[in-house]
């Protein structure tokens, strides 16, 4: 039943999922510590997943297409910027407003450009360049597939860590979100920090889309980002904003779409491995509080017996 | 004298009501002659098209008071949960399933027509109830966000409802082999209105609910309670407010019109449950911007779902007649969402230019 190669497929299939619901959770994160609630993730995903297939059809360069990408997804950002931070509109509704429209610009753009609203590929685009492993084995069969941008997303999970905990923008960054009133009588400028973070976390949601549009297959599907930018919304509430615990939770996820995808080959019906995912961010989110929930009646109850 | 100075400070307040609306919408629409523009079309004719085609005859207007329907629905649903201050996502998924519901009970449930057709709409309506509660259970049980677990369920209930029908309710006589939709309802349906056009009488339902939720907002403590938990949760709880009850209150009638919605739909314009038949219109979204449009104001969702609608059917006519992807009602909405919200932006700048006067005034 166990089979070595079954398994090192599932742990691949696991990090490419994985790679793009770290950015986009990392992205998350970092706007929560800086008391920016940002959930239009999925739309800025969306921006940079069609640009840089627009911009990869028009010119074949992979370094370009992705430039498009993050750009297109800053872009948006700076949008969700304007709108919840200068304007104090409920981040939300705009939030969720940028992402249904997202929907609708690429689909409509796609229309213009390539002629089709479903599904657009063509031989003459560009995926990314996939990581020659010095070695061999299962390990490389456990990394076979993996882009640059795949690696990008544990090293920028690493990098926040460095910068959120061992720098002082982080500390700045993070007493925006603890208090911003210390933080303004400390003379923090509170919105240029608000409108960078967003800034970062347009750059790393762009990565995610990047990775969507042109990692291990090369297309851009109407709504193609399909609620991962949600689930990375659980995955950050489930490792509590911390670059590692996020790490873990978007390992997590990850691993229940891979399961997903694996299980449509069996028996299962494809719109019930289509739900695993949803189903196991819920079932996450609800062992999770009950799990703290014990944790604090035993914290509570070592301490009576201390005394 | 004095009834006639009352009369002009509530046309004032009515107006100072819709200025707001009315520039986000003269925006949205800007924005979307702007795109027409760039994909190569006159915009101006784009905008044209756009309003023509959503209200410029009887065909057009019935079928947007059809298309409204449903989005009337998901807009008091909207407004029951926004307006008590819940973030609720989950009009989408309740809709799914009332649908669902009401058109398998429609089929399987024996009698007379016109009284199957009330049982499966009740039946709709307790399925959206459901799977409202459920949501509402898991947020307070478990302290959950309530956003996070109903764009959860969301996804849920769609792949559910495509399961089902795909698999156990599946209508074997059809003529398309390819098509996933449930068997055909005969006799239990809403009927049209006039035999010509295809607005039905799910809308006057709707229009009915209107009304209701306007009395009970306006006129009942309960609404008063709800909508005070909206604005100030920490002063209706102060007040008296149980806020739990209020919250799974508030959840389970926000359901109920969700689940309404859906089931009229199924029974008024498809005659079945089709896969895909509530999330590919996008009716949930539009319900929400409605409720933003009119901040929650029974009066305000019917209208502004009509108008959303007309925009959705002005948008199918010009990807006729201009070959402008459909796509553009959604770009508008999007637009004119974002603008409504940001109707502190208005109070922002205001500030500004008069702390550069020199003038501290409270806006």
């Amino acid at each position: 039943m166990f089979n070595i190669g079954y398994f090192s497929a599932i742990v691949s299939s696991t990090l490419r999922m994985c790679a793009p619901l770290l950015y986009c959770s990392l992205a998350a994160a970092i706007c929560q510590k800086a008391q920016v609630f940002n959930i239009a993730m999925e739309g800025m995903m969306m921006a940079s997943a069609f640009f840089s297939i627009v911009v990869n059809y028009f010119t074949n360069s992979v370094w370009l297409a992705l430039l498009a990408g993050v750009a297109g997804s800053v872009a948006v950002a700076m949008i969700l910027g304007l709108f919840i931070v200068k304007l104090k509109a409920s981040p939300v509704i705009v939030g969720m407003a940028i992402n249904t429209m997202m929907v609708g610009l690429t689909t409509y753009l796609m229309y213009i450009f390539f002629g089709t609203k479903g599904v657009f590929t063509h031989p003459s685009l560009v995926g990314l360049p996939k990581v020659a492993l010095p070695f061999g084995g299962v390990a490389a069969d456990m990394l076979a597939g993996l882009t640059f941008v795949d690696y990008g997303a544990f090293a920028a999970s690493a990098l926040a860590f460095v910068v959120l905990y061992r720098m002082t923008v982080g500390y700045r960054l993070r007493a925006i979100g603890i208090s911003p009133e210390a933080a303004r009588s400390m003379g923090t400028p509170i919105e240029s920090y608000q409108f960078a973070t967003l800034a970062v976390s347009g750059a790393l949601c762009g990565l995610a889309g990047v990775l969507l549009s042109m990692g291990s297959v090369t297309l851009f599907i109407q709504n193609i980002t399909s609620g991962r930018g949600y689930i990375a919304m659980a995955a950050n509430n489930l490792g509590k904003s911390h670059p590692l615990g996020v790490l873990a939770a978007s390992l997590f996820f990850g691993c229940c779409q891979a399961l997903g995808n694996f299980l449509q080959n069996t028996s299962l019906k494809g719109q019930i491995t289509a739900s695993i995912p949803y189903a196991a961010t819920v079932l996450a989110l609800i062992l999770f509080t009950v799990r703290r929930r014990a944790a604090r009646k035993n914290k509570i109850r070592k301490v009576l017996n201390d005394r | 004298m004095r009834r006639n100075s009352e009369l002009s400070i509530r046309l004032r307040r009515l107006l100072g009501a819709l200025k707001f609306p009315l520039i986000s919408v003269a925006v949205g629409l800007l924005v979307g002659g702007a795109i027409i523009a760039f994909s190569g079309h006159n915009g101006w004719e784009g905008v044209k098209g756009l309003l023509v085609g959503g209200f410029g005859s009887m065909h057009a207007v019935t079928t947007t008071l059809n298309r409204a329907t449903p989005i009337i629905f998901a807009g008091l649903s909207s407004a029951l949960a926004w307006g008590s201050g819940y973030a609720s996502m989950g009009i989408s998924g309740q809709m799914i399933l009332g649908a669902l519901t009401s058109s398998v009970v429609a089929v399987a449930c024996p009698g007379p027509a016109p009284l199957v057709a009330a049982v499966s709409l009740i039946a709709g309506m307790a399925a959206g109830m459901l799977y409202a509660l459920l949501a509402a259970w898991i947020s307070a049980r478990f302290e959950a966000s309530l956003l996070i677990i109903t764009l959860m369920l969301n996804y849920i209930a769609d792949n559910s409802a495509s399961y089902l029908t795909t698999y156990t309710f599946r209508d074997p006589t059809a003529a398309d082999r390819l098509a996933v939709q449930t068997q055909k309802i005969t006799g239990a349906i809403l009927p049209r209105l006039f035999s010509k056009y295809t607005v039905h009488w799910g809308f006057v339902l709707a229009v009915v609910f209107v009304l209701i939720m306007l009395f009970i907002t306006r006129r009942t403590s309960f609404g008063y309670r709800a909508r005070m938990s909206g604005l100030n949760p920490r002063f209706a709880e102060y007040g008296g407010v149980d806020s739990l009850k209020t919250m799974y209150l508030m959840m389970l009638l926000s359901g109920a019109m969700a689940g309404l919605g859906g089931a009229a739909e199924a029974l008024g314009t498809r005659f079945r449950y089709v896969d895909k038949m509530i999330t590919s219109p996008g009716y949930a979204w539009s319900g929400i911007t409605a409720s933003l449009m009119s901040s929650n104001h029974p009066l305000g969702v019917l209208l502004s779902s009509i108008f959303l609608a007309g925009l959705t059917t002005g948008g199918a006519s010009i990807e006729l007649t201009m070959n402008t992807p459909s796509e553009i009602t959604s770009i508008i909405q999007g637009v004119l969402t974002m603008l409504v919200t940001a109707k502190f932006a208005v109070g922002w700048f205001r500030r500004r230019r008069s702390q550069r006067k020199g003038v501290s005034r409270d806006v």
